[in-house]
């Protein structure tokens, strides 16, 4: 099972995934490995969009410190009772963000210690699974591809 | 860095469009969005200035086909080209697998371009990638206006490593499927992961 799976079967598994409006675990580089849209194109842009604000967040940041990479940051953009809440953390040195995008919620500071308390678990439930899983493939996946194959691939466009 | 998943058989891989402002990287998207068909395409996120000059980046996912039971998602991304946005670039190009550098075929850009190519190197240089390895195509863009330098002379200024390169007019969408179809293929043939016995 990959980290993907993983973290899938720990949101279904604890009934976390209701915790939010939309729920989503993102790789810094904005891919999704967690949401709860059933959506791929509405989970895609979350992915890319958290990825985009939290790394915009922390150059902002760098500006007037250097000390990021020790502190514990989170990043809050919200009202009363919606908002976004997204939280940074790491496994084997791999930055990932955790992020709840929630709307008409009574107590979001109950909501937001939830995730909190989620990040902490997930992280020491990853950390688990990589460290007893860490089987890195340096084969090509693909040793070649004709022009057939990336015809049919690309027969969706109508150019 | 590309992400596979074997259980759900899923490649999910990050191109992005570099190339000085104004070059016709959001054009590029903006034709591969308008050209497809609805359930292959997300909506596309789009981060303007007022004047509709990309502010930090544009956002495309497509959900192409499957190649040999993998489903590949490929995720379009383009940097913001005027010089003063040099830090969102490099926070963009993050987890990149594959780049097209869209180069204005305009005599008087090509400064801008050459400046954007080194800028680009330095970039990938910095986050650690082997600019050697990584799939990179050209694309010499607008060439159906009147001040276009030569071919062979944007290959010997901008493309010293004999990367494939295609012409393109963007605006028309002439080449923009052809690059996207090339940078795909690199970007699939580059993917570590062997297949699962």
């Amino acid at each position: 099972m990959n980290l993907s799976m993983i973290i899938k079967q720990f949101f279904i598994e604890n009934d976390f995934h209701k915790i939010a409006n939309k729920t989503a675990v993102v790789r810094n580089d904005g891919i999704v490995l967690f949401s709860n849209s059933d959506n791929f194109n509405e989970s895609s842009s979350i992915g890319a969009l958290v990825g985009g604000l939290w790394q915009a967040a922390q150059s902002l940041n760098s500006i007037v410190s250097d000390r990021s990479e020790i502190l514990e940051f989170r990043l809050s953009f919200d009202t009363s009772d919606q908002g976004i809440y997204i939280l940074p953390f790491n496994i084997n040195k791999k930055e990932f963000y955790i992020c709840a995008i929630y709307n008409d919620v009574n107590n979001p500071a109950l909501l937001k210690r939830h995730l909190r308390n989620l990040k902490g678990n997930l992280s020491n439930y990853l950390l688990e699974y990589v460290s007893q899983n860490e089987d890195i493939k340096q084969d090509f996946l693909f040793n070649n591809i004709t022009d057939e194959e990336m015809d049919n691939l690309f027969s969706f466009s109508r150019y | 860095m590309s992400f596979v998943n074997y259980h759900t058989k899923e490649i999910n891989c990050k191109i992005v469009y570099y190339g000085p402002g104004l070059g016709g990287k959001t054009t590029n998207i903006q034709h591969v969005y308008q050209r497809t068909t609805a359930g292959t395409k997300g909506q596309m996120v789009t981060l303007n200035t007022e004047n509709e000059r990309t502010l930090f980046f544009d956002f495309l996912p497509l959900d192409l086909g499957t190649i040999r039971g993998f489903k590949t998602r490929f995720h379009l991304y383009t940097v913001p080209g005027q010089v003063f946005y040099e830090a969102s670039r490099k926070l963009i190009l993050r987890g990149v697998d594959g780049i097209v550098f869209v180069a204005d075929s305009q005599v008087e850009r090509m400064e801008d371009n050459i400046e954007s190519f080194e800028g680009l190197k330095r970039n990938l240089e910095e986050q650690g990638y082997d600019i050697d390895t990584l799939p990179i195509i050209m694309q010499w863009n607008k060439r159906d206006l009147p001040n276009t330098i030569a071919i062979q002379d944007l290959e010997s200024k901008l493309n010293k490593a004999d990367l494939p390169s295609f012409e393109s007019i963007a605006t028309k969408g002439e080449g923009v499927f052809e690059t996207l179809k090339m940078i795909s293929k690199l970007v699939l043939l580059n993917i570590k992961g062997g297949l699962d016995k």
